[in-house]
């Protein structure tokens, strides 16, 4: 009996003690957060992203891509806080174009465009848009506030991890971002393959001496991570469209109907609270999904849509102009924003290609993601966690103001002016990191790279990862060797390296069974 | 009895029935790639051998097991290309069409101009001319249009940014 009030004590010491913990870091947060620049970063980025994202053509990481070299010059919150906000608003921003064009300005809005189309073509495109906006508050707002509440506990683990553990952790990151290596797993492993072997250009993080420097000076620095995922990313696209602007003739034409009655075209409370279910239920499937890596937004609305259609009273309605059909996917879809922070925060493992790019920018601010960033920057986290808050506030006033005057604006901008101010805001943003030409030439150099791999058919995406993990496991695994004088042991006398290396060998296995379904 | 068949033959009747898949020329480009950095890239670049003493593993350790996991992938990339790509026609069988490389010289152009007329001109020449190529109706908006945009970010840049955005040697010291 004593034993069981022992532990209860114990257990209500902890919950106490996590939220008197929690409390006091979230005041720290707080105050670190709310900033007038701070605000401006939030609000600026939402509305950059929910434009480049509705322009078809533009992709979130491109939006994010392009978005990166001006944050150089702030501080930290205030850049990550720009980022976070181009995302969640580039998600959001896919749907304006799936609705009003068909054409979805990201992979992850495809599944808005079955039902948004629909709705526009008999009318309503304005009240699809609307429920769009308040699906993806509501969803991203559920999943988000459940990371806020849980991601903390994560962090503890800190304590625990030495360069055996990080060493089995990257190994087991690398494995599930397996998920991310595209058609083919063959592919999918040489990307990652080409992305660890550029990623040892420059000096020896231990001996250092120069690796394929050529004796360049620029070369012993490395490659520098931002012109190359601008290179990989945007150049690539811009290829692509030229070649695509070429075979179609014409611009895009909004298809919706004619608004014959203001009222049909309004989005009603009793509308709003039929829908709210899916959202709700969108925001958790969200939260499950994009705390996985290698899943990310797509599956997220996929999942979200099927589960809203076997629950509805209508499920004949689905892709013939659902509101329920509409708000679950695309709640689905912005619900994995907060939760794809959760690998990246906690182990420091970028889950799809976003998260590559904040952790790049994470690093490019002497910050490392994973358990020791609660520990030695936790103001910075609930600072983060304010901004995603925030983001949500944002994409509902920015969202509802872009609807109203600018989605006509966004949606008929033509690609003969898009594409080639991206190609110069490349040029500018690739010096402006280091004020070196030569990063411009690394842009380029990845561009092509980049094309060439678009071409075969070949993600990025694993190339990209495979470059900002591949310092860590070099470091994670000559720094263990070198601790225990070669003995290769090491890795299998730590609990928590053990379970990594276990988890790595699950991860493996489910992947080459998925390779093998898809085979048959 | 049947002749036993010469394994050059049988090598080359291989390859020569996955030469049609696209997937194949980049295993074969791939492997080519992962040979000579074995052995002249790494041997040349890479100063200190596998093993260096205190570390364990050396510099070269890395370098040479992705090159030689790429090397067995681009292998086995060759050999599976009939189920990763499609079988080559002559219409597609074109990777880089001849707009993408008016494109690609351009960017290289752009880049090279740089230390002669610096970033600004060198900016708005290549907006201008990319505007032309993408199709954009009338020149002189073009051109209006690449002006305002590049003398934007020029001034966001060095106003607020505190990047010195290069001159170049024609007009160092105009601006």
């Amino acid at each position: 009996m004593g034993g069981i009030v022992d532990i209860v004590v114990t257990a209500f010491q902890f919950v106490a003690n996590y939220i008197a913990e929690y409390l006091k870091n979230g005041q720290q947060g707080i105050a670190l957060f709310f900033t007038f620049k701070n605000l401006l970063a939030v609000f600026g980025g939402v509305g950059i992203g929910i434009f480049g994202g509705a322009i078809p053509g533009i992709t979130i990481t491109m939006s994010v891509a392009l978005v990166m070299p001006f944050t150089f010059y702030m501080v930290p919150l205030t850049a990550l806080s720009l980022l976070l906000g181009v995302y969640v608003g580039a998600i959001y921003g896919g749907s304006i174009s799936a609705i009003l064009l068909n054409t979805p300005g990201t992979p992850a809005a495809a599944c808005t465009a079955m039902d948004g189309f629909s709705l526009a073509r008999q009318g309503k495109a304005g009240k699809a848009l609307e429920l769009a906006n308040w699906s993806s508050c509501v969803g991203d707002l559920v999943s988000t506030s459940i990371v806020i509440l849980v991601c903390p506990l994560l962090g503890n683990l800190a304590l625990y991890f030495g360069s055996p553990e990080y060493f089995a952790l990257i190994v087991f990151a690398i494995t599930v971002t397996g998920g991310v290596a595209g058609q083919s797993m063959v592919k999918g492993l040489i990307a990652g393959g080409l992305g660890f072997l550029v990623a040892t250009v420059g000096m020896d993080p231990f001996v250092g001496t120069g690796r394929f420097d050529f004796g360049n000076l620029e070369l012993t620095k490395g490659f520098s991570f931002v012109p190359l995922l601008i290179g990989l990313f945007a150049i690539p696209e811009v290829m692509l469209q030229l070649n695509r602007s070429r075979s179609m003739k014409g611009r895009a034409r909004i298809t919706s109907a004619p608004v014959t009655d203001r009222s049909h075209d309004r989005l009603t409370w009793q509308e709003f609270k039929g829908c709210f279910r899916h959202m709700v239920r969108g925001g958790i499937i969200g939260l499950v999904l994009g705390c996985i890596p290698g899943l990310g937004a797509t599956p997220s609305a996929f999942v979200s849509y099927e589960r809203a259609k076997r629950a509805s009273k209508h499920p004949e309605k689905f892709g013939e102009g659902s509101l329920e059909g509409l708000a679950a996917a695309e709640a689905g879809n912005n619900a994995v924003n907060g939760a794809t922070l959760v690998p990246l925060l906690t182990l420091g493992i970028p889950g799809d290609v976003i998260t590559a790019v904040m952790l790049g920018a994470f690093m490019i601010f002497d910050l490392q993601p994973g358990p020791l960033l609660f520990m030695q920057h936790i103001d910075l986290i609930f600072g983060l966690f304010c901004a995603l808050i925030m983001c949500d506030v944002a994409l509902r006033l920015v969202g509802m103001g872009f609807i109203r005057y600018a989605r006509r604006v966004a949606t008929s901008v033509p690609t003969s002016m898009i594409f080639p101010a991206i190609v110069v805001l490349c040029i500018f943003g690739s010096y402006a990191i280091n004020n070196s030409v030569f990063d411009v030439l690394t842009m380029l150099a990845f561009g092509m790279l980049g094309y060439v791999m678009a071409t075969f058919e070949i993600a990025s995406v694993p190339f990209l990862i495979a470059f900002v993990l591949a310092p860590m496991l070099e470091r994670g695994l000559r720094r263990s060797l070198a601790l225990s004088g070669g003995d290769p042991l090491i890795f299998f006398q730590r609990p928590i390296a053990i379970g990594f290396f276990v988890l790595t060998v699950i991860a493996i296995i489910s992947l080459s069974r998925g390779v093998g379904r898809k085979m048959r | 009895m049947t002749a036993r068949r010469n394994p050059i033959d049988y090598v080359v009747r291989y390859l020569k029935e996955r030469s049609h898949y696209r997937d194949f020329y980049f295993g074969v480009i791939l492997l080519l790639f992962c040979l000579t950095t074995i052995f002249w890239l790494i041997p040349a670049q890479v100063s200190i051998g596998y093993l260096a003493h205190g570390t364990v593993v050396g510099p070269s350790f890395f370098p040479y097991a992705m090159c030689l996991t790429l090397l067995f992938l681009s292998i086995l990339l060759i050999h599976i290309s009939p189920e990763t790509s499609q079988y080559i026609t002559r219409a597609e069988d074109k990777v880089v069409s001849r707009i993408v490389i008016v494109l690609i010289i351009i960017l290289f152009a752009t880049y090279s101009i740089i230390p002669l007329t610096g970033m600004v001109p060198a900016g708005i020449l290549a907006m201008f001319v990319l505007m032309q190529i993408f199709g954009f109706p009338k020149w002189y908006l073009s051109l209006g249009f690449s002006l305002v945009f590049v003398i934007l970010l020029f001034l966001f840049l060095e106003k607020l940014a505190q990047v010195r955005i290069p001159r170049g040697i024609l007009f160092d010291g105009l601006y």
